[in-house]
């Protein structure tokens, strides 16, 4: 073996490990192929799975009928670059696994720049009656369009990416996708794949559906976000969002809701996210505005920024250094691992 | 952990030997509970949250007492009930209880129930409310958002101790299902009085539970009279863990 060919192939050897590193760290180790028998996302499923099914039998259900093909063929499209019009842009450059499936750019990067909003999670969404901020979309299927078609965002091209796929000799896909209009097909599988994403397993749920042991601050500040705070007036159920849209009086040229159904008491109201790993998705609002949780918390213990318009639900709260600090560490014990639950 | 278990002070009447014997004739007892002195005057709950439809305030439900200080809402069940007899009751699928909420108060507060009872939810408020249901092990078991009357959820209570239900938007509503394995118990009435089931003449182990006033546990002669258990009054409850807006009972 020549020099060259030598430093070729520890160059090689170099990149598939570090593809291998990046994956296991990044993708891979959030959201496993279907069958995955990694041992910790193993364990990451069964717990997962065990509480899903008290905590959300309708939702457990309805991954049960996924089809796990199509969940599978999900999974790569959501990583397949190739759907976008540079093919440099990715559901997952936007959904970053290693940050719960958001992006920690207030605004994502898409082919014509940044974008208007914050990129919400993609999780816990298969019983979820409307799509995006402004609830736009009735359907995940329908969501998954939006970006997909927005030139702003990826700019997909049928005809370019069905190219691409042959030219890779992707022949499983290009199996799948069938004859044209192909746009159906991935969304679909688009959708499977995350109605089979899920996070219920936290500290916080493992505390109160397994009979975890967790701190008193965290107790303390759980008490806080059901009691005085009032944070569960919104942030309700097990999702800890009541998928409805509210005024939370901040500081916005952007319509919100209004922008979709033309009525001026819906300018500014936006959907209520969840707060499950909260601590890993900043910049936090639709607009990424808030760059810490603490920011947020501020701005609902004073009672919002603005007054005209916000809801009635937004009040000065009064809470202290003390009980700000509680609800930081109840909205930090939040966090869990993101897992595909789908059948194998 | 979401249970009080501190004792409280009673006196009994009409307790003490002999225990049961085999032939002993069948009573139905009749149980009071009665409260020692002057019943507090009930605290006011402050409403924050939805006050267009809950009100500014609301009464404290949870200490009802009657003119003649007969409590209602005490929990008053048999702790050696007759084991012969025990079987028939348990599992009784297909028995079903349903809590309300309704003018944001779940009603009924305290209940109970045979084991195996499905427990059905119901919001017949115009606002959402979110039930969350701890079993006795105080792990949740069920957690739903209810925004209308449309959505009935249930769960089957399969395991015997007290069940917490809360609403996690309305803190102070709080609901008490006492779930058991037999069915020697029974719920005071608004005068403070339960009527027991059938049992042998003897002396039984008596526990009586109350959300504010705790429990007791005495052994009662049951001979077919009346029997009075008297409680002296104490919020025995943990003041950091009381919901936002509720106070404590005022102390004698």
């Amino acid at each position: 073996m020549t020099k060259v060919a030598i430093v070729a192939r520890a160059a090689l050897l170099a990149l598939t490990a570090s593809v291998i590193v990046y994956f296991r760290s990044g993708l891979l180790q959030t959201v496993p192929a279907v069958g995955s028998k990694i041992g910790g996302v193993r364990a990451n499923i069964d717990v997962a799975s065990g509480i899903l099914r008290r905590m959300s039998p309708d939702l457990a259900l309805r991954i049960d009928a996924l089809s796990p093909e199509l969940v599978q063929l999900g999974s790569l499209l959501f990583q397949d670059a190739r759907l976008s019009r540079s093919s440099s842009i990715s559901c997952a450059s936007c959904h970053q696994p290693s940050v719960a499936f958001s992006d920690s750019r207030k605004q994502s990067i898409g082919e014509k720049g940044p974008v208007t909003r914050n990129a919400p999670v993609v999780f816990n969404r298969g019983l979820a009656p409307r799509l995006f901020w402004d609830g736009r979309a009735s359907s995940l299927k329908e969501q998954a369009r939006g970006p997909l078609l927005c030139v702003k965002e990826m700019g997909f091209s049928e005809s370019s990416y069905l190219a691409r796929v042959v030219t890779d000799g992707d022949r499983d896909l290009r199996s799948f996708l069938g004859a044209s209009p192909v746009l159906e097909r991935i969304c679909a599988a688009l959708a499977e794949f995350q109605i089979s994403l899920v996070s219920v397993s936290s500290a916080f749920d493992q505390h109160e559906w397994d009979g975890a042991s967790i701190s008193d601050k965290v107790q303390e500040g759980a008490r806080l976000f059901r009691g005085k705070a009032g944070c569960s007036q919104c942030h309700t159920g097990w999702n800890f969002s009541d998928e409805k849209y509210h005024d939370i009086g901040l500081i916005t040229d952007d319509l919100g809701l209004a922008g979709m159904t033309g009525v001026e008491h819906d300018r500014r109201r936006f959907k209520t996210p969840t707060l499950r790993n909260i601590s890993r998705t900043a910049p936090y609002m639709h607009d990424g505005s808030f760059a810490t949780i603490r920011e947020v918390l501020d701005h609902y213990n004073a009672g919002g920024a603005r007054a005209v318009g916000r809801s009635i639900l937004v009040r000065p709260l009064d809470l202290t250094l003390d009980e700000l600090d509680a609800m930081e560490a109840f909205l930090g014990s939040l966090e869990g691992p993101v897992v595909c639950v789908a059948r194998q | 952990m979401r249970l009080y278990r501190v004792i409280l002070v009673a006196s009994v009447a009409a307790c003490g030997e002999p225990r049961v014997s085999q032939d002993a004739p069948l009573v139905s007892p009749l149980v009071r509970v009665r409260l020692l002195g002057v019943a507090p005057q009930p605290p006011t709950i402050t409403i924050v949250k939805n006050p267009e439809h809950c009100g500014v305030l609301l009464q404290d439900p949870v200490l009802l007492v009657a003119a003649d200080n007969g409590i209602a809402n005490c929990v008053v069940s048999i702790e050696d009930a007759p084991t012969e007899t025990q079987k028939d009751t348990v599992d009784v699928e297909g028995a079903a209880l349903s809590i309300t909420a309704s003018h944001c108060l779940f009603q009924p507060r305290v209940f109970c129930a045979k084991l195996g009872t499905r427990l059905s939810l119901v919001n017949a408020d115009g606002i959402p409310h979110d039930p969350h249901l701890w079993g006795p092990s105080g792990r949740s078991s069920l957690h739903i958002t209810l925004f209308d009357a449309a959505l009935r959820p249930s769960h089957l209570l399969d395991e015997a101790g007290v069940w917490l239900l809360n609403c996690d938007i309305h803190d102070w509503m709080r609901a008490f299902v006492h779930v058991f394995a037999h069915r020697y118990y029974a719920i005071t009435d608004e005068s403070g009085c339960a009527r027991l089931p059938e049992l042998p003449t003897g002396t039984y182990r008596v526990r009586v539970w109350h959300e504010v006033l705790g429990v007791s546990s005495n052994d009662c002669l049951f001979t077919g009279d009346m029997i009075d258990i008297h409680v002296d009054f104490r919020d025995t409850r943990d003041r950091r863990r009381l919901p936002s807006g509720m106070a404590e009972w005022p102390q004698k």
